[in-house]
């Protein structure tokens, strides 16, 4: 136990020190504040209409201003942390899982099955986004569930390359070749002793697809395939404020702020967390 | 040569016949009657009945699947569910701004992004580096189409320089590249952040391996260590990633489009999603398949023929 609290330490010396990696945990962690506790914080009902103060501008009153139903704005980013952080987190729960499990699985069975399988992985991924996430959004329909099964479908394939890549290190090694001697079968080596040595890596990149996931889910409610409304979330607010946009460009602007610090938090917030795994990417 | 090509043009087509396949079958597993859903709940059986007819979806499966594959060889493209239009006509119409909106928002970020990513590499953790990989940070943070509403405010709507909808009178080229300048500046920056980043820890991968040393060491010139010998081997690692960033650009023009009001595919393929029609849909969703699969094979030549080595791979 204390070579591995040593280690941790170590890690988290590494990880302090990276300023960069700090501010980005820090922003994460504000970001994640937020949203657990966004009904605390917001000011005012995201949804209460008051047409009276319709389209008012920054100001002390409606700090981001008001929309076109008079909605305040700043509530309504509030809320939106909250919806793009449950929709991220999911979905890439929902990756990660089904991702791991395909790249480990073509990484064990070898042969012309492992070919196949990363033939389709490589396709998959090779698609863009935007055409992949309207074609899975066609076919299950819209809603908070569906946007979280289709953001994990654009993950799987990220994360069963990379379960894949460093199961093909693993699977090499002479643990493998122990485990197999002492007659363990193939679904308890992939389990108790493969996942475990790629289980951090595959975090760290979690934590990197969050990122990801964040940014997709602003880009498909953009294109309305997202968390319909009125429930409010970065990218449908944006997408709301387009109509807006010469009269009330702040409706459009402040998600879209809110929505770049974050992603940024977690990218910087990832990158701190790759270089104390792989130090060879430091600097 | 001819054998990678040949092996790789031989991989390609059952790749992109899977791909044909997989869209056929998501337009078609869509909940409810596709029928039902354009005509109205108001519609009566007969009128329901004969618009299946007309659009092929009283037939099996399979004849449809082949109907369709074989409407592809021919370069038709079948009619819109909703106007009945020839969506061939259609797509070649919205083709130029897409396709416009890609090369030069790819162009932007390889001409922004390569530069910048040797340099940050060869003056590594200086002023450079550091303003490189901010710029870097920052670009992947932003997403392309609130990037393009931040353009779109200050430059069309607050500067007035550019405008800020629409693709420009066609046949006009001033015209053309005045509407496509803030599109392409949203894309290649976009592209640019990426390519800097990958670009940096291509060479400074190659820069840490023992042939720069020994290139170092018979007394070369730091000039040429760096531009003929580091370069010509990221070069590789290079050319794979402006490929998959052409695609994921494409894919960006999706979102670009829908801001700049620019009638190419990506606008064409979310009407036709928002409208349910379709036809059109599946269709565009093709277009967009084949560019993935030709986009593919040209990098993979590309690298062939920068490095024999993956020619006999």
């Amino acid at each position: 136990m204390a070579t591995s609290s040593t280690h941790r330490w170590k890690a988290f010396r590494t990880f302090r020190r990276n300023r960069i990696a700090v501010v980005g945990a820090l922003l994460s962690l504000a970001v994640v504040v937020i949203g657990v506790f966004a009904t605390q914080i917001a000011p005012r009902d995201p949804l209460a209409q008051n047409l009276f103060y319709r389209l008012t501008g920054p100001e002390r009153e409606f700090l981001f201003g008001t929309d076109f139903m008079g909605r305040d704005v700043f509530s309504r980013v509030i809320l939106g942390a909250r919806m793009s952080l449950t929709v991220g987190i999911s979905a890439v729960f929902v990756g990660m899982i089904f991702g791991t499990a395909f790249g480990m699985m073509a990484a064990y069975v070898r042969g012309r099955v492992e070919s196949l399988l990363m033939r389709v992985i490589d396709v998959w991924m090779s698609f863009p986004d935007e055409v992949l996430g309207i074609l899975a959004a066609v076919m299950l329909g819209t809603g908070v569930l569906n946007l979280i099964i289709i953001l994990g479908l654009l993950l799987v394939p990220r994360f069963a390359r990379l379960a894949y890549n460093y199961t093909t290190v693993m699977r090499e090694g002479e643990f493998v070749l122990a485990t197999r001697a002492l007659g363990g079968s193939g679904f308890r080596l992939v389990l108790k002793h493969i996942l475990p040595n790629i289980r951090g890596d595959v975090i760290t990149m979690g934590a990197l697809w969050l990122g990801t996931a964040i940014r997709l889910e602003a880009n498909l409610s953009f294109l309305g395939v997202g968390v319909p409304p009125p429930t409010p979330t970065w990218g449908n607010m944006i997408r709301e404020g387009m109509g807006r946009i010469v009269e009330a460009p702040w409706i459009s602007l402040f998600p879209g702020a809110a929505l770049v610090i974050t992603v940024l938090a977690f990218n910087l917030l990832a990158d701190g967390l790759r270089d104390i795994s792989d130090p060879r990417l430091r600097g | 040569m001819l054998s990678y090509i040949v092996r790789r043009l031989l991989l390609a087509v059952p790749t992109l016949l899977a791909v044909l396949t997989v869209i056929f079958l998501a337009v078609r597993v869509v909940p409810g009657d596709p029928a039902a859903v354009l005509l109205g709940e108001e519609a009566d059986a007969r009128t329901l009945e004969r618009f299946r007819e007309r659009m092929g979806l009283d037939k099996p499966i399979l004849t449809q699947y082949f109907e369709f594959l074989g409407g592809l060889s021919r370069g038709d493209l079948g009619r819109s569910m909703l106007t009945e239009v020839p969506i061939a006509s259609q797509i070649g119409r919205a083709l130029p701004y897409t396709l416009e909106l890609t090369v030069a928002g790819m162009a932007i970020g390889i001409l922004l992004g390569v530069p910048l990513g040797i340099a940050t590499a060869l003056r590594r953790n200086r002023e450079v580096d550091y303003l490189g990989r901010t710029f870097s940070l920052i670009g992947q943070a932003i997403p392309s189409f609130y990037l393009a509403l931040l353009l779109m405010v200050l430059f069309s709507i607050q500067l007035g320089w550019f405008p800020a909808l629409g693709g420009g009178e066609r046949g006009d080229w001033g015209s053309i590249a005045w509407h496509l300048f803030l599109p392409a500046l949203t894309l290649g920056i976009g592209k640019a952040a990426y390519i800097t980043r990958m670009a940096r820890a291509a060479l400074l991968n190659v820069l840490s391996e023992d042939y720069i040393r020994t290139a170092r060491a018979k007394g070369l010139k730091e000039r040429s260590v760096n531009l003929v010998h580091a370069l010509k081997a990221a070069l590789v690692p290079i050319i794979s990633v402006a490929g998959v960033y052409s695609i994921i650009t494409l894919g960006g023009s999706v979102m670009v489009e829908m801001v700049f009001g620019r009638p190419g595919l990506g606008r064409m393929m979310v009407g036709a999603m928002l409208r349910r029609d379709y036809t059109m849909l599946q269709s565009v969703m093709v277009m967009f398949a084949f560019f993935v699969v030709i986009i593919n094979l040209g990098t993979d030549l590309l690298c062939g023929i920068v490095d024999p080595r993956i020619r006999y791979d």
